[in-house]
């Protein structure tokens, strides 16, 4: 027996390896710790370098491997030859899509747009930001239509809302005609609404808030990648520079003018670009400061008035009209957060100027601002959190006018020009807060708050209430209200001379909401929202046609339901139902309903599908009944009803998306392709009027819109 | 939401067209104030064809006070605000308002013929030869207008052209100048998607209107005849161009027939007179002065007191 022994021995002494192998992160490449590599009875556990070593008795062996946060991989190893590299992929995070009312929010409602899932819902065009719009209370105007792009929340008009990027105020969110926002997708962190009821650190909005977080450089891996797609194209770059520092940028511009140079209504066609930078540094646990660069701009030329109606002396006549409108701003943060503490500041200058062109006469509206904001938060207690903390903004407006004649033609995109008139003013809005938010038992929460404002040095004492009580493990009824003032927009204050009787100091708001939330089986997200909100004293303004003094008030509900299976599918759906008023009569953004749905499926390994509906009421424009001749200037003039009596048709649109990724060790690649369809009967992006005012009828959007994208990303 | 005086042009909007135009004579319009002689005076298109069934009632408003009715309202001062109602017999209004203001120097026409190309730009039309001509051009050819001020030292002249609705189509050339093309031109998003020739001959009325942005208005009214062979005689009454002969400058009368909104069917009996003593009194006209056709084409007089009426005109 021996000798069979000793051959059975030697075989598999023959047969069995040792192996040496790599574990990394596939794409970033990173070397991964702790990963668990198994073949039979074998086993092994990568080094900190990610370095194993394994005996396996026999080859070809299959091995598994796996480790906390990534998915388990298993490959067959046919030779001991050279080492084994296994790349194992990230585990992705929750489908999160909107988020609504998180528990531990201390404002009355809060909406989350998270990055990661949104960017392959339909209708984003690889931007997520564009889907601020579907978030329930926000409304839904057309694509490339006048309102583009405006973001008008619960009813308020869109001046009356902030939008902040790292606790700063930035001018504009979207490029012309809502193209794409100014923030490249991936430098992006989040995006929460406050629509109304927001807490106490929040002041100058009798809107809401829209916060824009970027995203903080990862300065354990580099990270870089291109998008392009129909429209723009553009880059990221994240690189770490030591253990402590990183530094991430972003560019992006369109390029449809390096291909088209204009048509019978443009002259020069639009472009946008956009640039983010920023620097990142962790000098101790606990300590975390960036500095954060903005810039974004749009600029082009177009006729003013409809070539249509012209004839061919007056086009070529015609002055041209060449708009360019950019901001820049420099963002300092940081964070300091200690066991009792959490300190947040931020420090930002920004630097907008608006200018347009048509001939000799010109705009040239330059804003800086300087804003402060600091937020302090003291763990008391397990029950009891005090928030406390500042802001101020100050600015200085010159709106440099040179009109030889007002152009209202152009209102929509060049106020001042519009009504020729201009000034220098300074204008500041400001405030100091403090809320202690007490936890009980049970999931419920009282948070009472007080905030002192100051808009242009005229005080206002702002009392808030955010209330939770708790249902059940999973259901709460949360109650918020509170008084919210803001400063008078500067350019129809000061220059443009307000009618409708004494300027007020400021616009003074009362606000209320009560929401109920729940989950069922922790899959299906229910939440209902009542809110409403008073306005007096705001500033209604129309393009070209100065300002009035007037008073308003908003109200609606707000439905939810998400139902999310994780990581292959989800679903969502809301409906609002809402009214807003200003001076008696419908106010310009009053939407009474609304509705968006969303299903997003990863129905095989690296496909993705998804689908997005809305439907919308179409948004209030005022009738005209008629036309009168204006025989000193041989043209007609409108006769108008009564303002927003009318309405334009209900809007619908349908988003089909379906992206491929695919990934490599280091890379990934997605392609992707969007399709839009809106129905005719749905499709108007605004109304015209032959040259008298006798005929009317509405512009259409393109029915269909084909985009096709790629990214490619380390 | 006022967006009416708003040109808000979306990048891949798909506009529509109107059925009217604003240098087509189509439905009912007002289409010009002014007061070059000392009295308010106002253009009404009827949108009934080239005359009035019935004369329009004119109601006049100056600086927010009433002022007047009819066609005999002494002009306000230059700066004066003036508000006008136009009332048709069948109850349709139309109303205008005009800064009072001296009119432009008094012009005529100077008239040419051109041959249209395929190239309908401005630049090309700027290159087209022009060949003089008294009335139309000559068959198969566009036609040439430029106001011509009759004082040498008047500023230029801002004229707006407007032609009756089917009557061809107009492209300005100049400030001054237009072409009138003896077709149907569609035109989309600038460029020609279609032409299609009028059938000929052919007469359409145009109106030139002087404006100086600032309230000085003055216009006259031309025929533009095209024809598809020989010419025939025509009598020359202002820009105007009347079937009958007239083979010599002076005063001629003749008697309107077959005068219905649509217009005048036949100018019969053509006789040169010396005085006005031939022509018929009429409620509409002055007395003391040739019978201006801009009276029925404008609306002061109405076809039903102007058919089987003798009137004298002015024959250049």
């Amino acid at each position: 027996m021996a000798a069979p022994l000793l051959g059975w021995a030697l075989c598999a002494a023959a047969l069995a390896a040792e192996l040496r192998g790599v574990v990394r992160a596939r794409g970033a490449g990173d070397p991964v710790a702790d990963a668990v590599i198994t073949a039979g009875d074998a086993a092994a556990v990568s080094a900190a370098d990610g370095t194993f070593r394994l005996d396996v008795p026999a080859l070809p062996a299959s091995l598994t491997v796996s480790a906390p946060g990534f998915l388990p991989e298993a490959l067959q190893v046919d030779s001991a030859d050279g080492p084994v590299r296994v790349f194992l992929r990230v585990e992705p995070a929750p489908p999160e899509v909107v988020v609504e009312s998180r528990v531990d929010s201390p404002h009355g409602s809060r909406q989350v747009l998270d990055r990661e899932r949104v960017e392959k819902t339909p209708g984003t065009h690889d931007d997520p930001i564009r889907l601020l719009q579907a978030l329930p209370g926000v409304a839904i105007t057309p694509e490339y239509s006048p309102t583009a792009g405006d973001v008008a929340i619960r009813g308020a008009m869109p001046f009356e809302s902030r939008i902040l990027l790292d606790g700063v105020e930035i001018p504009f969110l979207y490029h012309f005609q809502q193209y794409a926002s100014v923030i490249h997708t991936r430098l992006l962190d989040e995006v929460a609404v406050y629509p109304s009821s927001t807490a106490a650190a929040y002041g100058d909005a009798v809107g809401g808030v829209v916060a824009v977080r970027t995203r903080e450089a990862d300065p354990a891996a580099l990270h870089g990648g291109v998008n392009l797609n129909a429209i723009m194209a553009g880059g990221f770059v994240q690189a770490p520079v030591s253990d402590t520092v990183a530094l991430s940028g972003s560019a992006r511009r369109s390029f449809l003018d390096l291909a088209e140079s204009g048509n019978d209504q443009y002259t020069a066609w639009p472009v946008f670009w956009d640039t983010l930078s920023r620097a990142d540094w962790r000098p101790s646990p606990g300590v975390r400061l960036a500095a954060t660069f903005i810039g974004a701009g749009d600029a082009y030329a177009r006729f003013p008035g409809d070539t249509a109606s012209l004839d061919p002396v007056e086009v070529e006549a015609s002055p041209v009209f060449a708009l360019d409108r950019r901001f820049y701003g420099v963002i300092g943060t940081a964070k300091v957060n200690t066991d009792a503490w959490a300190h947040e500041s931020a420090l930002g200058g920004t630097t907008t100027s608006w200018r347009g062109r048509i001939g000799d006469d010109r705009q040239d509206r330059i804003e800086n601002a300087l804003q402060l904001r600091h937020t302090s938060t003291l763990r008391a207690s397990e029950a009891l959190r005090v928030g406390m903390g500042g802001d101020l903004r100050v600015a200085h407006v010159d709106a440099a006018v040179q009109a030889s004649r007002p152009w209202p033609e152009v209102g929509l995109e060049a106020p001042l020009l519009a009504t020729g008139q201009g000034g220098r003013a300074w204008t500041s809005a400001g405030g100091v807060w403090a809320e202690p938010r007490w936890s009980f038992s049970g999931g419920h929460q009282v948070q009472p708050g007080l905030r002192v404002q100051l808009n242009d040095g005229a005080p206002a004492v702002e009392p808030r209430l955010a209330t939770r009580l708790g249902l059940g493990p999973a259901a709460g009824l949360r109650v918020a209200g509170g008084r919210y003032t803001q400063r008078l927009p500067v350019d129809a204050a000061r220059f443009f001379a307000p009618t409708g009787g004494p300027l007020p100091p400021f616009a003074d708001s009362w606000q209320s909401t009560v929401g109920l939330e729940g989950t069922v089986a922790e899959r299906l997200e229910l939440g209902a929202d009542a809110w409403a909100r008073s306005i007096t004293g705001t500033l209604d303004t129309d393009p070209g046609l100065g300002a009035a003094v007037v008073d308003g008030r908003a109200y609606g509900i707000e439905l939810t339901a998400r139902y999310r299976m994780r990581e292959r599918f989800f679903s969502w759906v809301s409906a609002a139902f809402g009214r807003s008023e200003r001076g008696g009569v419908r106010a310009d953004y009053d939407q009474p309903y609304a509705f968006n749905a969303v299903v997003s499926w990863d129905f095989r390994p690296g496909w993705n599908a998804g689908l997005r509906y809305r439907y919308a009421a179409g948004l209030p424009v005022t009738p005209i009944t008629g036309g009168l001749y204006d025989a000193t200037l041989d043209r007609f003039l409108p006769v108008n009803g009564v303002e927003n009596a009318a309405r334009l048709p209900d809007y619908q649109k349908v988003d089909v998306h379906v992206e491929r990724d695919w990934e490599f060790r280091r890379w990934t690649l997605a392609a992707y392709a969007e399709l839009w369809w809106v129905p005719p009967a749905n499709n108007v992006l605004y109304r015209v009027w032959s040259y008298d005012y006798t005929l009317q009828d509405d512009v259409a959007g393109p029915p269909f819109v084909p985009l096709l994208g790629v990214r490619a990303s380390l | 939401m006022l967006f009416a005086s708003i040109v808000w042009v979306g990048l891949f909007a798909c506009a529509p067209s109107f059925p009217v135009s604003r240098e087509r004579l189509g439905p009912l319009r007002i289409v010009g104030v002014g007061a070059p002689d000392g009295v308010l005076r106002a253009a009404v298109w009827s949108g009934e064809g080239t005359l009035h069934a019935e004369a329009p009632t004119l109601r006049w408003w100056v600086d927010g006070a009433a002022a007047g009715t009819g066609w005999e309202v002494p002009a306000p001062e230059p700066g004066a605000e003036v508000r006008l109602e136009v009332e048709t017999a069948g109850g349709a209004r139309r109303e205008a308002v005009w800064a009072v203001a001296a009119a432009p120097a008094a012009f005529s026409l100077a008239r040419a013929s051109v041959a249209a190309g395929e190239d309908l730009s401005l630049g090309a039309r700027r290159g087209w030869s022009e060949a003089a001509v008294a009335d139309g051009p000559a068959a198969g050819e566009a036609l040439r207008l430029r106001a011509v001020a009759e004082s040498g030292d008047a500023p230029p002249l801002r004229v707006r052209w407007r032609v009756e609705d089917g009557g061809g189509t107009l492209l300005a050339l100049e400030d001054d100048a237009t072409d009138l093309l003896p077709e149907a031109v569609v035109f989309d998003d600038g460029e020609v998607v279609s032409r299609d020739a009028l059938a000929l001959p052919v007469t359409p009325l145009v109106q030139a209107i002087a404006v100086d942005g600032a309230g000085g208005n003055r216009w006259l009214w031309a025929h533009a005849p095209f024809r598809d062979g020989a010419p025939a005689p025509l009598a020359r009454v202002g820009e105007l161009r009347l079937p009958f002969d007239a083979p010599a400058p002076g005063l001629w009368a003749v008697t309107l027939e077959g005068v219905t909104a649509a217009g005048v069917a036949a100018f019969t009996g053509a006789a040169p007179v010396t005085t006005l003593d031939a022509q018929d009194p009429l409620d509409c006209a002055l007395a003391d002065v040739p019978f201006d056709l801009a009276w029925a084409i404008e609306g002061r007089c109405g076809a039903d007191s102007l058919d089987g009426r003798r009137v004298v005109l002015e024959v250049r």
